[in-house]
């Protein structure tokens, strides 16, 4: 079986997809290769390509559109429908609407949102979450060729080894519009905006108890030095803006530090905040689901928590 | 317009058991017992086409919102309000098949129903099977194309104006129908509620139930269903107050090298 990962040139966040993508293919055994669709024509510098077997550098005319459409078309190019690959794709919103694009294409199965790979006797494994995250299911593919998009780990380790080779190619054709599409613009989002680049994030739950806590959870992630995130209902409340809400369907985050306050740690949530280095939990539930994802429990009332830390602060700023 | 939506009834993930989340597996995973509710992505594709309908309809024009369901439960509690709050039809399509890991059977049986409408609206997953993948399916059963992670649609001119849900931020775009749309963190999460006044007024009305048989290529098949053991062991601090604790979880941030 051949692996072919398809990766599009995109934000900051290309390099750690690079990096993430050979990371989840590994245990698959064997090497993989890479196509890397570049975002125009004169694009710059291709990054770190360790990891892989080979790369091959797919370059368009002009400039290629953030659509999953032209993603998936460039990937037909080169993964058929009658060989024996699995294409691997990053679990971004417009990867994985590739991947769903490219199977429909391809005529094959497709699965989204895969955490591990790993092989059998009965040939690739492929697990993803299920139940909101609560449980694990396994899938092997029925046949080849296959595709999935794989959920990219922030941070991913650098791989060792030598750099491979890179064949680059250019598409002949430009891209066209399709026909149902009036007109389209994507209006960017800052990349300070991101709670996912913050190094330090105090999440807010709803056991805060009320908008008018929030004030306080602001100003003890400002002490700390972090930045303040939010779980679903909290945002659905109206509590805190939905750039700040992390979880399984919003951001996926891997701070240094976090701190979740009067969460219960429902298992959506915690897939978007189990990856952080340090985790700190105050819940004055014992039983809380949040304790089960924490390096430190506090069973506390959150609200009094924020309190007392703030007090003992005394204005000092930490980080 | 003629808009249907795509929805699931799903049981409330909270109140599962920990004793059935341990034990599950594809062969025996019953959590029946815990009550019902409508998928919340759905109920956001719900609200968001009742919005619409009460716009183009404001501005003169010709709306109505139907509804269609997957499963063998009786739903008469939720299709109560739905009815309500503007829904004018409701098919529940019967099947004797589990169709949890099985997206295109479900993408097949949604498709049949979904052809005559302009517009689809539905969920970007069920909170069950997460497969996230059935939008697709089903666009593709219709050749129409798909918008996922849709926050919000509007009237515009020249089609509808979609706004959704892009790594880079947000896609503004506007989308000549027939076209399907999967709502993700939408603007609209709830589903309103109907007044007693309103329900009286649709008291007599029934769902369409319709037998079906799945077919679907599905190309992966689930082998394995189960709770991932955790590799965190948590350290509680203790304290007799707030303050005590306070102090404790500076001095550990600390000693962390983290503060």
């Amino acid at each position: 079986m051949k692996i072919v990962a398809v990766i599009r040139e995109s934000s900051a966040q290309v390099q750690n997809q690079i990096y993430a993508l050979a990371e989840s293919i590994r245990p698959l055994g064997g090497s993989a290769q890479l196509i890397y669709l570049r975002k125009c024509e004169d694009a710059g510098e291709l990054p770190d390509f360790r990891g892989y077997e080979k790369v091959l550098a797919v370059r368009p005319k002009g400039t290629l559109p953030e659509d999953p459409e032209v993603w998936a078309d460039a990937a037909e190019m080169f993964v058929k429908p009658d060989e024996e690959v699995l294409a691997v794709l990053p679990a971004t919103m417009e990867g994985s609407e590739a991947a769903a694009l490219l199977a429909g294409r391809l005529g094959c199965g497709c699965l989204l949102n895969v955490k591990t790979l790993r092989q059998s006797e009965e040939g690739p494994v492929l697990s993803r979450p299920a139940y909101s995250n609560n449980l694990t299911v396994s899938f092997v593919p029925e046949s080849l060729p296959a595709v999935c998009s794989v959920t990219v780990q922030p941070a991913a380790e650098v791989p060792e080894g030598e750099a491979p080779a890179v064949e680059e190619v250019q598409l002949a054709e430009a891209y066209e519009e399709p026909s149902w599409l009036e007109d389209a613009e994507i209006i960017p989002r800052a990349e300070e905006e991101g709670i996912t680049a913050a190094k330090r994030v105090v999440v807010a739950g709803r056991g805060v108890g009320s908008r008018e806590k929030i004030p306080q959870m602001q100003e003890l992630a400002e002490a700390l030095d972090a930045r303040l995130a939010a779980t679903r209902p909290v945002v659905y409340d109206g509590w805190v803006d939905k750039s700040c809400m992390v979880g399984a369907s919003s951001a996926i985050i891997a701070p240094e530090l976090c701190v979740v306050m009067g969460a219960s740690g429902a298992a959506a949530f915690a897939a978007g905040v189990e990856k952080s280095k340090y985790l700190v939990a105050v819940n004055n539930d014992p039983s809380a689901a949040v304790f089960r994802i924490a390096d430190l429990g506090i069973v506390e009332d959150c609200n009094a928590l924020a309190e007392a830390l703030l007090r003992e602060l005394g204005g000092e700023k930490v980080g | 317009m003629r808009i249907i939506v795509c929805f699931k009834v799903t049981q409330d993930l909270e109140s599962v058991m920990k004793r059935d989340w341990e034990q599950a597996s594809l062969e025996a995973f019953d959590i029946s017992y815990t009550q019902k509710e409508l998928n919340c992505y759905d109920e956001a594709a719900l609200e968001a086409a009742l919005r619409l309908q009460d716009a183009l309809r404001a501005s003169g024009e010709e709306a109505v919102v139907d509804a269609v369901t997957i499963g063998n439960g009786n739903y008469d509690i939720f299709y109560k309000n739905m009815f309500a709050v503007g829904v004018n039809q409701i098919f529940q399509i019967h099947t004797e098949e589990d169709l949890t890991w099985r997206p295109d059977a479900v993408a097949g049986l949604l498709a049949e129903a979904a052809q005559p409408y302009d517009a689809v609206f539905m969920g970007c997953k069920n909170a069950m099977g997460e497969n996230g993948l059935t939008p697709y399916l089903l666009a593709g059963r219709l050749g129409r194309p798909c918008l996922n992670q849709v926050i919000s649609v509007r009237c515009a001119e020249g089609g509808l104006r979609a706004v959704c849900e892009r790594d880079a931020g947000e896609l503004h775009a506007t989308v000549r129908q027939p076209a399907v749309y999967a709502f993700g963190n939408s603007d609209t999460p709830y589903l309103r509620v109907a007044t007693l006044r309103e329900k009286l007024a649709v008291k007599g009305k029934k769902a369409e139930h319709l037998e079906r048989s799945p077919e679907g290529k599905e190309g992966f098949r689930a082998c394995r269903l189960f709770q991932e053991s955790l590799v965190k062991e948590c350290t509680f601090l203790e304290g007799e107050s707030a303050e005590e604790k306070a102090r404790g979880l500076l001095d550990t941030l600390r000693k962390e090298k983290l503060a």
